[in-house]
């Protein structure tokens, strides 16, 4: 032990104890669970369906914990819940495939208690029906020169087999199936049913055909084709609601509310999910916004919480450590984060803004400084409303903005699950993890950016259409709707003209013949032409935000650089640009989308300097 | 491919940090050659969240169900190409005051 180990009192230093527990941070590092998928389309197979359904609860249960009513959660708190959602929810499928064989065979015995001896014998056997029974009092009946067999093999065929395929075919399918699917599906229900019937199928890869196996006799199996062909038998009702397959049980288990309930009763009371939320939510909270611009009161207390936790997750979780963490955080919450939610909404921001908003982290200051310093000429930013759900949206966690074209002033925000600080961690390093913290936020401020550009572009254009639309000297006989068409193909035929779209244009932009990659080409080829034309344009700000590209696009796409010029270049208090950019839009909506307009407009452009 | 760049800056005292960047095809960096553990850190931290945050922008229009359109800014799964990401961090690192600078690549 060196001298450095001893404070001046000449007491042993003892470093705070980091986080040691590998499990979690690996959850930190996003190494660890399943990240949740963006479904735009519905699920065409049973996978998807599954991961959809299990997405949704899984996001219903990270609202339902303690903190999430004053922060968004986090990735690695929802792999670190779906994780447990999963292992919650596969007990009850054995259970319920149990239960269900139990069921089925309870009704069968009272159903055929009047049947031969062998069936009622093979029936009590019931689910220890496994292959060793079927080796006991096996017959293969494969062979056609045993008139026995024969006579049996003609009964499953003709008499059993039918009313099998009917069953079968009546059960309930995943509605999102495909054919081959739900083709599989009813052959895999063939088989399991027939196998409660004590007839056991399966190919025969040696000689091809169907092999089949049996310890019943040929009364039991008359006795069986009689009773299904019988009218109101029971069967159908009975392999409805009591379903064998691993797909039936998972999707009557992820429909039954009491059942969803119970398993996200039990994570969100479970004291290592608790214990892991306050975690992330103290993690989360080392980025926050201080009132003060140094508050050192405010991070000493999270420090002292955060070894508290780790301390909790290295001696596993006990449920008094977990009253006092919440009890602290909640303390930490009322004394820090309520008083800086107080403050931001007595904060004057433009545009006007929601209250979801005022009680989260967005950072406001970035939004005004959007909304003051970089709007787009011709535009109020007092007039436009963002609203923010604070909570990712739970089928499409990827989507950050919408705007819509019916109410076209409103932005439309949604909260996206964060990324955590982590690093040294395990040596309680707080300088990494606020530097790691200040990181990611810088990243989500620029990201955020980005997008606020790019829908301030997208109200620019439906404000300049609703201007024109309701202008007392606009006598169009078009629909608003028809009229925002038209604009965006204004876009589209100015584009076109000057040879700057698909191939050419913000999309592909690159820089010393590399491509910047930024969009998903996929996504973009499925937009049409005049969708396309109106995304150039409303990407054309976010790019030229970024010094390196905003040269390129003024040296290699000048229609780009002229329309950026449209929107954002004043001299002498007015806009030349601007002014005949809103006067060629008219005249083309007036002429009808009259191509000379186009033309006429883009020989103003090329010689404006 | 994977790419190394080298890293420099100007610390507080100023003299030169300086470390080695492994880019490799996946993103992924690994920070080595540090000249001092507060550098290696830093890289450490940036490259991590550039990772995070290397998802492609997905742009989408849906019509609802009451027959409205709507524009769609999000994140695609797919992450930007090497070049792409190996651009972006160098100018985002200068940004930060740290130079960076492409001294070679696997294939080379």
């Amino acid at each position: 032990m060196n001298k450095d180990d001893h404070d001046v009192s000449g007491e042993v230093y003892l470093p705070p104890e980091g986080l040691k527990d590998k499990e979690t941070i690996e959850y930190l590092a996003e190494e660890r669970g399943t990240a949740p998928n963006n479904f735009y389309n519905e699920p065409d197979n049973f996978t998807e369906w599954k991961e959809r359904e299990i997405q949704k609860q899984v996001f219903l249960l990270l609202y339902r914990l303690q903190h999430s009513d004053v922060r968004t959660p986090s990735l690695p708190e929802y792999t670190f819940c779906r994780d447990r959602f999963n292992q919650g929810l596969n007990p009850y499928i054995l259970r319920d495939y149990i239960a269900n064989k139990e069921n089925i065979y309870d009704a069968l015995s009272e159903f055929c208690k009047d049947g031969p001896e062998k069936l009622k014998a093979y029936l009590q056997v019931r689910q220890e029906t496994t292959s060793s029974t079927y080796k006991k009092g096996n017959e293969r009946i494969k062979s056609v020169s045993d008139p026995d067999k024969l006579a049996k093999k003609k009964i499953i065929l003709n008499g059993i087999l039918p009313w099998i395929n009917d069953i079968a075919g009546s059960l309930p399918v995943i509605p999102s199936y495909s054919e081959r699917e739900r083709e599989k599906m009813k052959n895999d229900s063939v088989v399991q049913i027939a196998e409660i019937f004590g007839i056991k199928m399966q190919e025969d890869s040696q000689n091809g055909g169907l092999l089949i196996e049996t310890p019943l006799d040929i009364q039991s199996l008359e006795y069986l084709a009689f009773r299904l062909q019988e009218r109101n038998t029971p069967f159908k009702d009975l392999f409805v609601e009591n379903p064998l397959s691993q797909e039936g049980i998972t999707q009557s288990l992820l429909t039954d509310n009491s059942i969803l309930q119970i398993i996200e009763s039990r994570i969100v009371n479970n004291p290592k999910v608790e214990v892991f939320h306050n975690l992330c939510t103290m993690l989360d909270f080392l980025g926050y916004p201080f009132l003060n611009e140094t508050d050192q009161k405010r991070m000493r207390y999270e420090e002292e919480i955060l070894l508290d936790i780790f301390g909790a997750i290295n001696n596993r979780v006990q449920e008094t450590n977990v009253k006092a963490i919440n009890s602290r955080v909640l303390d930490y919450i009322k004394v820090h984060i309520e008083p800086l939610y107080q403050q931001r909404s007595q904060q004057k921001v433009i545009p006007k803004i929601d209250q979801n908003a005022l009680r989260s982290d967005l950072p406001l200051d970035l939004i005004n400084e959007v909304f003051t310093k970089r709007l787009p000429n011709g535009i109020d930013g007092n007039t436009i409303i963002v609203i923010y759900e604070r909570v990712p949206q739970v089928t499409l966690p990827g989507i950050k903005a919408e705007v819509g074209r019916y109410s076209p002033k409103v932005i439309f925000l949604f909260g996206e699950l964060k990324h955590l600080p982590y690093i040294k961690i395990e040596e309680a390093n707080f300088m990494a993890l606020r530097e790691m913290s200040g990181r990611e936020i810088e990243e989500q401020r620029k990201d955020l950016r980005r997008v606020l550009l790019h829908e301030l572009l997208h109200i620019w254009l439906w404000q300049v259409v609703s201007d024109y639309y309701s202008s007392p000297s606009t006598m169009s006989p078009k629909s608003l709707l028809d009229i925002q068409d038209d604009t965006e193909q204004f876009l589209l035929d100015c584009f076109l003209e000057n040879n700057e779209f698909k191939g050419n244009d913000i999309f592909s932009l690159s820089i010393d013949n590399m491509s910047i990659s930024d969009y998903d080409p996929d996504k973009l080829k499925l937009l049409e032409d005049r969708t396309y034309a109106h995304e150039i344009f409303a990407e054309i700000c976010c790019q030229a935000d970024i010094p390196e590209r905003f040269l390129v696009i003024r040296r290699e796409l000048p229609w780009h650089y002229f329309m950026y010029r449209v929107l954002y270049e004043i001299r002498d208090n007015k806009s030349i640009p601007y002014e005949r950019f809103i006067n060629a839009m008219h005249e083309y909506l007036n002429t009808d989308r009259d191509a000379r307009v186009v033309k006429k407009f883009i020989e103003f452009a090329r010689k404006y300097t | 491919m994977a790419t190394l760049l080298t890293c420099t800056r100007i610390n507080g005292l100023g003299s030169i940090d300086s470390a080695e960047v492994v880019i490799n095809e996946q993103n992924k960096a690994t920070v080595q050659n540090t000249s001092v553990p507060e550098f290696e850190i830093t890289l450490r931290i940036f490259f991590i969240v550039a990772v995070r945050n290397q998802k492609q922008v997905l742009l989408s229009v849906f019509q609802t169900q009451e027959g409205e359109r709507m524009y769609r800014y999000g994140e695609s799964e797919k992450t930007i190409g090497h070049e792409a990401f190996v651009r972006r961090s160098i100018s985002a690192l200068e940004a930060e005051g740290i130079h960076a600078e492409v001294i070679g690549s696997e294939n080379e």
